[in-house]
Order: C-alpha cells, then sequence, then structure tokens
C-alpha cells in the first residue's frame, strides 16, 4: 500500500510535463494540468510517508525482478527516506505552484513546456533515489536527476551565461555518476549484490572500505557542493530560473547529502579518521563558501553560495555524527546527524524562499545586480517582509527554525569538548568557534543582501519601478515562512521523526529521554522563543507608533538625513569592503582602477569582480592549459599519406628491432 | 649458383640507392624497372629444375616489371604533362644516406632475426629489409604522386625478395596474385593521377590534403 502510493506519485509527477507538451505553445492549459498532477503526487506521496510512520512497524519495501541484465526494481522507504522525501515532494509542489506565476507559458512560449517536463522528471528522479535499494536503479534515476537539471539550467537556452553553467553542471555531473559507478561496483565487490543500503561487515579490508567512501565522498560530494567540488554551483544556481533555483538548491544539493548520509552508516564502526574528514571538508566548506558569498555583486549567486556554506554546515553534523560512531558517542550521534537532518530540512524551507524572493525582485527589475537596486521594500513589501524573516532564518537567528539545527551541531561540537578522559578528540571543538565565524559572515552577507536592495533609496530607475509579484509569487512563500517559523517556535514537532530516521542509521545512537532534555531542552526552548517573538512583536509595534510622520522636520544635526539621495547611501560593496579585504587572500578579487592624477583628472573608474577562485583561477586555466598541450599533438593525427607511410615505417623497424633482440 | 645469386643481390642494393639518388623521373622509372627484371630472374636460378610453371611465372613478371609497368608510368608522365624532375621533401644526399644507414640496419637486423632452415644466401634477409625500406623512404620522402607508385612497387619488390626464403612454402600462385594486386593498383592509380591532375593541375600530393574532413 505505502510503496504503491509511492510509484504512484513518482508515476504522476514523471508524467506531469507530458500533457504539455502534447498542446499547444499557446495554451496554458498544460501548465495547470503538471501542477495538478505534481501537487496530486505529493499528496499521494505525503499519505505513504504518513501511513509508513504511524502505522508499520518494519521499513517497507518492494522488489521486482526486471528485464535488465542486473538488479532489480527495488525500492523502499524508512523514517531516514522520508527526512529526504518531505522536502521533494513540498518545494517540488510550491515550485510548480510559483512557476505559474514566475514562468507562464503565455510569456515563455518556446521554453515553458519544456521547463515543466524536466520538473516533473526530476521531482520523480529524486524521489526514486531516495527509495531505491538497488545500485543500478540508483545509478539510472542519478542520471535522470543529473540531465534533467542540466536541462532546467539551460531553461534559457539562447542565454549564454546559461548554457555555459549547464555545460559545467553537466561535466560535475558525469564526473559524479563516474565515481558513483566505481563505489557501487567496490559495493558489489564487498557484499556481492547491487542491494542498497548493504550493512558492511566491519571486517572487510580496510583499503576497499577506504575506497568506497571515498568514492562516495567524491561522487555525492560533487552533487551537494562540497569545496573544491561546488564549481558548477553558484553559476548554475544563478542563471537558472528562479524557481528551478530554488527546487535545486532547496532539495537537489540534499540528494548528495542523502548519499553520504547513506554511505557512512554502512559500517558499524567507521575509523575515526573519515568522521574527521568529514567535518573538516565541512567546516572548510561553509568558511569558504560564506566568504565568496559576502563578495558576491549579484543576489542569486550570493544565495548560491550560502547553500554552499549550509551543505558545509550539514557536512560538519555528519561528520561529528561520524565521529561519534567511531568511539561510541551515542551523544554525538544524535546532535550530530539530528542537528544535520534537521538543517536539510530547514534550508529546504529557507533557501527556496529566498530564492523565490530573489525571482520576484529579478522579475520586478530585471536585473541580478544588487548594486542597482535599492528601496524596494516601499514597492514590494510583501516579498520584502518574506525575504527578511528568510534571511534571519538562514542566519541563524532565534526563535527561527536556522537557530535550532545550528544549535543542535554547536551542542554536539561543545560536547566534544567534555568527553571523558581517554577519547583525545577536544579538539574538534574548535569546529564550533569556525561554525560562529561563518555564521556571523552570513549575517553580514544577509545584511548586505537586504539593506542594499530593500532599504534605502532605489539606485535606478529598474528599481524605482518594481512592482510587487502577484498572489500566485506570493503564496508558497508565505507557507513556507510559516514552516521556518512553526519549526522554530517548535522544534519538537520533528523530533520523533529525526529520532526514527537517527535509529536508521545506527540503532545503537539511541539516547534515552531524560538524559537528552538535560542536554536539549525542546519544550523550555519553544517558551523563551514564544516570548521573545512576543517581545520582537511588541517592539516592532512600538517602533511603527513613534515613527517618523513624512513632512516632519528633521533634526538640526541629522546629517541631511531629511533629504538623502541614493548617491549618500552605502554601496553593497563598501558594506562589506572591510570584510572582503580582510579575506582577499582567499578571494583574490580581480580590481581594475584607473589611478587619479593631477588637478583636474579626467574621468576615472574603478571596479573589483570575484571571479571563484576555485573554477576561475584553477579549473578553467588548467583546462586551457591542457587543451593547448593536447593541441600541439594534434598535427600527429593530420599527416599528409607520407606522413603517415613515416608511422608505419618507424613502427616497423620498432618491432623488427623488438623481435631481433 | 650462390655467387650468381649474391652478386645480383648486390646489384639489387646498388639500385635501391640509386634509386634514393635520382633526381629525374625517368631514370627512376628505368632502374625500377630493371630492378623488378634482375629480381624476375631468381627463381629460375633458385629452382631445383626447370619447369614450365617457374618459366611462365618469370616471363609474366618481366613482362609485367620490366615492359607494362614502365610503359604506363612514362605514358602518365607524358599525359600529365608533370615535369620531369624528382621532387624530394629531404634532399638527394640525405636520403642516400639515409637509405645507406638503412642497408647498415638491416644488416644488422638480419643477423639477430630468428631465420627457422638454412636461406639459399645470408644476404636475402638484409636486402629484403633493405628493400623494403627504401620503397618506405621513396614513399614519405618524395611528393609526386608518380613517385610514390614506384615507392609501393619497390615495396613489393622488397617483399618478392623475402618470398624468395619461402620459395618452397608459398606456390607461384600467390606470388602471381601479389603481382596482380600491385599491377591493378598501379594501372588504377596512373588513371587518378591523370584525372587529379586534369582536375587540380597539380599531383602534388600535399595538396590532396586539402580534400579531408
Amino acid at each position: 500500500m505505502v510503496m504503491d502510493l509511492i510509484i504512484l506519485a513518482t508515476l504522476l509527477a514523471a508524467g506531469s510535463g507530458v500533457p504539455g507538451v502534447l498542446m499547444s505553445r499557446r495554451s496554458s492549459a498544460g501548465e495547470w494540468i503538471a501542477v495538478a498532477m505534481i501537487v496530486t503526487a505529493s499528496l499521494a506521496a505525503l499519505a505513504a510517508m504518513g501511513r509508513q510512520l504511524a502505522f508499520a512497524a518494519a521499513p517497507a519495501g518492494l522488489s521486482e525482478p526486471w528485464a535488465l541484465p542486473w538488479g532489480r526494481f527495488a525500492i523502499g522507504l524508512n523514517a531516514m527516506g522520508v527526512v529526504f522525501l518531505i522536502p521533494i515532494v513540498c518545494i517540488s509542489s510550491l515550485g510548480a505552484i510559483y512557476g505559474l506565476a514566475y514562468w507562464p507559458q503565455a510569456h515563455h512560449r518556446r521554453n515553458g513546456r519544456k521547463l515543466r517536463l524536466c520538473w516533473g522528471l526530476l521531482t520523480a528522479a529524486m524521489m526514486l533515489i531516495v527509495v531505491a535499494r538497488d545500485a543500478v536503479l540508483f545509478l539510472m534515476v542519478w542520471e535522470v536527476m543529473g540531465l534533467a537539471t542540466f536541462f532546467l539550467i539551460t531553461t534559457k537556452d539562447e542565454d549564454a551565461g546559461a548554457t555555459d553553467s549547464g555545460w559545467i553542471y553537466l561535466v560535475a555531473a558525469h564526473l559524479s555518476a563516474l565515481a558513483l559507478m566505481g563505489m557501487f561496483a567496490l559495493l558489489r565487490v564487498a557484499t556481492g549484490s547491487f542491494a542498497l543500503w548493504p550493512v558492511l561487515p566491519t571486517s572487510s579490508s580496510s583499503v576497499l572500505a577506504a575506497g568506497i567512501f571515498i568514492l562516495g565522498v567524491v561522487g555525492f560530494g560533487l552533487k551537494a557542493g562540497f569545496m573544491p567540488l561546488h564549481v558548477w554551483l553558484p553559476g548554475a544556481h544563478a542563471n537558472a530560473p528562479s524557481h528551478v533555483s530554488a527546487f535545486l538548491s532547496g532539495v537537489g544539493l540534499a540528494m548528495g547529502v542523502f548519499g553520504v548520509v547513506m554511505v557512512s552508516a554502512q559500517w558499524a564502526m567507521p575509523p575515526i579518521w573519515w568522521g574527521v574528514l568529514l567535518l573538516v571538508i565541512g567546516t572548510a566548506t561553509s568558511l569558504g563558501s560564506i566568504i565568496f558569498a559576502l563578495a558576491q555583486s549579484d543576489y542569486k549567486r550570493l544565495l548560491a553560495y550560502s547553500s554552499v556554506e549550509n551543505i558545509g554546515i550539514v557536512l560538519m553534523g555528519i561528520g561529528l555524527a561520524v565521529v561519534g560512531r567511531a568511539v561510541g558517542q551515542p551523544l554525538w550521534i544524535f546532535l550530530g546527524l539530528g542537528g544535520a537532518l534537521l538543517h536539510i530540512l530547514n534550508h529546504s524551507l529557507f533557501k527556496p524562499l529566498l530564492f523565490m524572493g530573489a525571482g520576484n525582485m529579478l522579475h520586478a527589475t530585471g536585473t541580478r545586480e544588487i548594486e542597482v537596486l535599492g528601496g524596494l521594500a516601499h514597492r514590494m513589501p510583501r516579498t520584502a517582509g518574506l525575504m527578511a524573516l528568510g534571511s534571519a532564518a538562514i542566519c541563524g537567528l532565534p526563535p527561527l527554525n536556522g537557530f535550532i539545527s545550528e544549535w543542535m551541531i554547536y551542542l554536539g561540537l561543545f560536547n566534544c569538548a567534555l568527553v571523558p578522559a581517554g577519547i583525545r578528540l577536544a579538539w574538534l571543538a574548535l569546529a564550533a568557534p569556525a561554525l560562529a565565524v561563518a555564521g556571523t559572515m552570513a549575517l553580514a552577507g544577509f545584511v548586505k543582501l537586504f539593506g542594499a536592495t530593500f532599504l534605502g533609496l532605489p539606485r535606478s530607475s529598474q528599481a524605482a519601478e518594481a512592482h510587487e509579484a502577484g498572489v500566485l509569487a506570493i503564496a508558497p512563500m508565505w507557507v513556507l515562512a510559516f514552516g521556518c517559523v512553526v519549526l522554530g517556535l517548535a522544534p519538537a514537532l520533528v523530533m520523533g521523526l529525526l529520532e526514527r530516521a537517527i535509529a536508521r542509521w545506527d540503532a545503537a545512537a539511541f539516547v534515552p529521554q531524560p538524559a537528552l532534555a538535560a542536554v536539549e531542552p525542546l519544550q523550555k526552548l519553544s517558551l523563551i522563543f514564544g516570548g521573545l517573538t512576543a517581545a520582537l512583536l511588541l517592539g516592532a509595534w512600538l517602533v511603527y507608533r513613534v515613527r517618523p510622520r513624512p513632512g516632519a522636520a528633521p533634526a538640526t544635526w541629522g546629517c541631511g538625513y531629511g533629504a538623502p539621495t541614493s548617491r549618500m547611501q552605502f554601496g553593497a560593496g563598501s558594506f562589506v569592503r572591510m570584510l572582503t579585504d580582510a579575506y582577499r587572500a582567499i578571494l583574490l578579487p580581480h580590481r581594475r582602477s584607473v589611478k587619479v592624477q593631477g588637478f583636474a583628472p579626467e574621468t576615472a573608474s574603478a571596479s573589483v569582480e570575484f571571479p571563484d577562485t576555485v573554477l576561475d583561477r584553477g579549473l578553467l586555466p588548467g583546462f586551457r592549459m591542457v587543451a593547448r598541450l593536447a593541441g600541439r599533438v594534434r598535427p600527429l593525427q593530420s599527416q599528409p599519406v607520407g606522413g603517415y607511410l613515416l608511422y608505419v615505417l618507424v613502427a616497423l623497424l620498432v618491432l623488427l628491432a623488438i623481435a631481433a633482440c | 649458383m650462390t655467387g650468381t645469386i649474391n652478386s645480383l643481390l648486390v646489384v639489387v642494393l646498388l639500385v635501391n640507392l640509386f634509386m634514393l639518388g635520382a633526381s629525374r623521373m625517368r631514370a627512376l622509372i628505368h632502374a625500377a624497372a630493371s630492378q623488378g627484371v634482375i629480381l624476375s630472374f631468381m627463381p629460375l636460378l633458385l629452382a631445383a629444375r626447370l619447369d614450365w610453371i617457374a618459366v611462365v611465372v618469370a616471363g609474366v613478371t618481366i613482362g609485367l616489371k620490366g615492359l607494362i609497368i614502365p610503359r604506363i608510368l612514362h605514358k602518365a608522365l607524358r599525359d600529365a604533362k608533370i615535369k620531369r624532375e624528382v621532387e624530394p621533401l629531404i634532399g638527394f644526399l640525405p636520403t642516400m644516406l639515409l637509405g645507406a644507414l638503412g642497408t647498415v640496419l638491416s644488416l644488422v637486423l638480419a643477423a639477430c632475426l630468428p631465420v627457422v632452415g638454412h636461406p639459399v644466401s645470408n644476404l636475402v634477409i638484409p636486402v629484403s629489409l633493405s628493400t623494403i625500406l627504401t620503397g618506405f623512404l621513396l614513399l614519405t620522402t618524395r611528393v609526386k604522386a608518380i613517385t610514390q607508385v614506384i615507392g609501393y612497387l619497390i615495396l613489393e619488390n622488397g617483399i618478392y625478395i623475402f618470398g624468395m626464403l619461402l620459395l618452397a612454402a608459398v606456390p607461384f600462385l600467390v606470388e602471381l596474385g601479389i603481382l596482380l594486386d600491385l599491377f591493378v593498383g598501379i594501372f588504377v592509380v596512373s588513371i587518378i593521377i591523370h584525372h587529379i591532375n586534369q582536375t587540380f593541375s597539380s599531383m602534388d600530393t600535399r595538396q590532396l590534403t586539402a580534400l579531408r574532413e
């Protein structure tokens, strides 16, 4: 019953774009059918999950032989799958509804139908990834996900930026699939079957185990965007349509995390260094990417880098859990993995919220440049309010949901410092200050994003003539914002689910309830947050009451704030200048300026760009060099007949010499 | 008997070097033809007794290599109105030196090669290898299509000499088959040369690369 519903949901989602493709370009009936089918699919999947969680004691499963030479059609659902399945179906539905307003068929006749077809395929592929219990099936749907994502990123295939980003993504996706093929092959060597996810004997060769683990981290890391494997991510998320960015960022990256979680669950006693490796990668990812996020002048790129940062935070939690498993500390597992999973859920709430808000801004102004916007709060008040809430949530400010998950990971890291003697891992707690630095910088980045775009005065006519988005674009954002507030105020709602998911990951990770409540008093937290929210609302109301009336005389020493102009306000770049200068060794900014000389200087200009250090300064020049070197060998291939005969002669002589000697 | 064969093989070697140094097309064609004729006599000398098949084969070979193929090449030369000079990519002296080096190399290699049975003469394998190398040198260092044809001709001569080792094993019929292939090949190439020349007014094989891709 549960699996039937899941299959039904998958089929509905996969086929949701098909009626639209069969219809005329001008008809907008197809998009409504697609949304109806996606929403139905989501409801079916939610019903299946609810049934599974409420009534079934054992995980649901289905295994049928198929005509392919390898593997079986095997799917299954457990609590861990539910944690990842919920964001998929919810964000897919909300994004599809948002798409009605953001990418209507009436305005995008060329590519609207393609987008909806791939959207449905991507949803179905992700659902199957989570429930797949066979490596061949997994790889097939992984590939479908990669291709559907590629076509979604290149929806505007007349735009060079979109196609370039799409190609980079495609290369990354194929590398990822390659690594995963290697991993599943090794898994088959270790277990003798393609069934997922196997529990491997501790006695299996440590080299084989390390190979499986490393290939898994690389393959899934390319999807999730661990630094330095994140190279495809900023461009792709910036150039894709905004609701696609929302879906890819909020849910697509979580598929990579899902893989890492499942791979690391396969050994009862993993080596400590695996967990430490994940923790280090996570710390580097969150710190490195947030620096880049801070420097971006394109708000969608900023959000994309911020996604990488959040994946880094999630990875820190997973790394902590793996270490906990290696040294037998259930509390570390609970706090690390619980925080990571909760952060995945949270990120799938606030990141789509922010990307949808960015979509509204892009739709209203037609530009992704932060520097030319400003004062949008007056023209787009609903978007502004929702973006403010999303920004606060992603920065981990109480009383919103981002705080809870980061707090759990903090608690876990602090617990490393409190471990009983005998485990020399107290230094792992050093990741906590790194997380704090990343959190601070995220705050600075989002203050820049929100302040420079929504507050102050418009810096250009586009910003001045912006308009609020329609109700279909705002309604999904309300739902997401509601989710952020609810998870922030009452995190206990999902704790039951998380506990069951953690139990699937490691059955030994059971922490008795009183002990847990002592470390992590969720009920008390909810009460405090409720009070905090009330105080915040009261304060906001008071500020609103005493706000200066328009036309009121400015204060005498008001520094000109009575009659501000857009040139008097902080630019986005200058706002974070101090931080970007401090980290210029990592950012390697590309500055261009004309030196001003003499008494009557000519018009001068200065600009600064922040290219991605890994992609633009490492990989692309490297690839170009390889292409140049390869070009030198090329004349060998294009020879006249005489040249080819010379090769034959040389080969003949060499063979003769070998035969003679 | 061996003395005669050895001296003939030395002549073949000298003709090889001469061809590498030849600057006139006519001289090249004549040299190739005479080399073919010399080689055609060898099976007669080697055969234990003169049966009529050996005589017929020798006759056909002499006719083809000594008369018909040179005739066709001369005709192609005349029809195509190409200049009578061999156009080398590498100069004549360097190619001759390379040829000499190749001959030395063949002698060294032949000494090392494991050969089953007793060959008629110690010179057969080195001369065969050296002739093959000469053919290749002509093929790779000369530009004109006709010189390439001659290069193939000499290549075949080298293989023919090698075949003498296996005289007992390889029936003359196979030898005749190779000869027929060569003849048809040269025939076709001459016609193609003619047409290429008419169409492109050039026979430089370097320019044929413009047709690729």
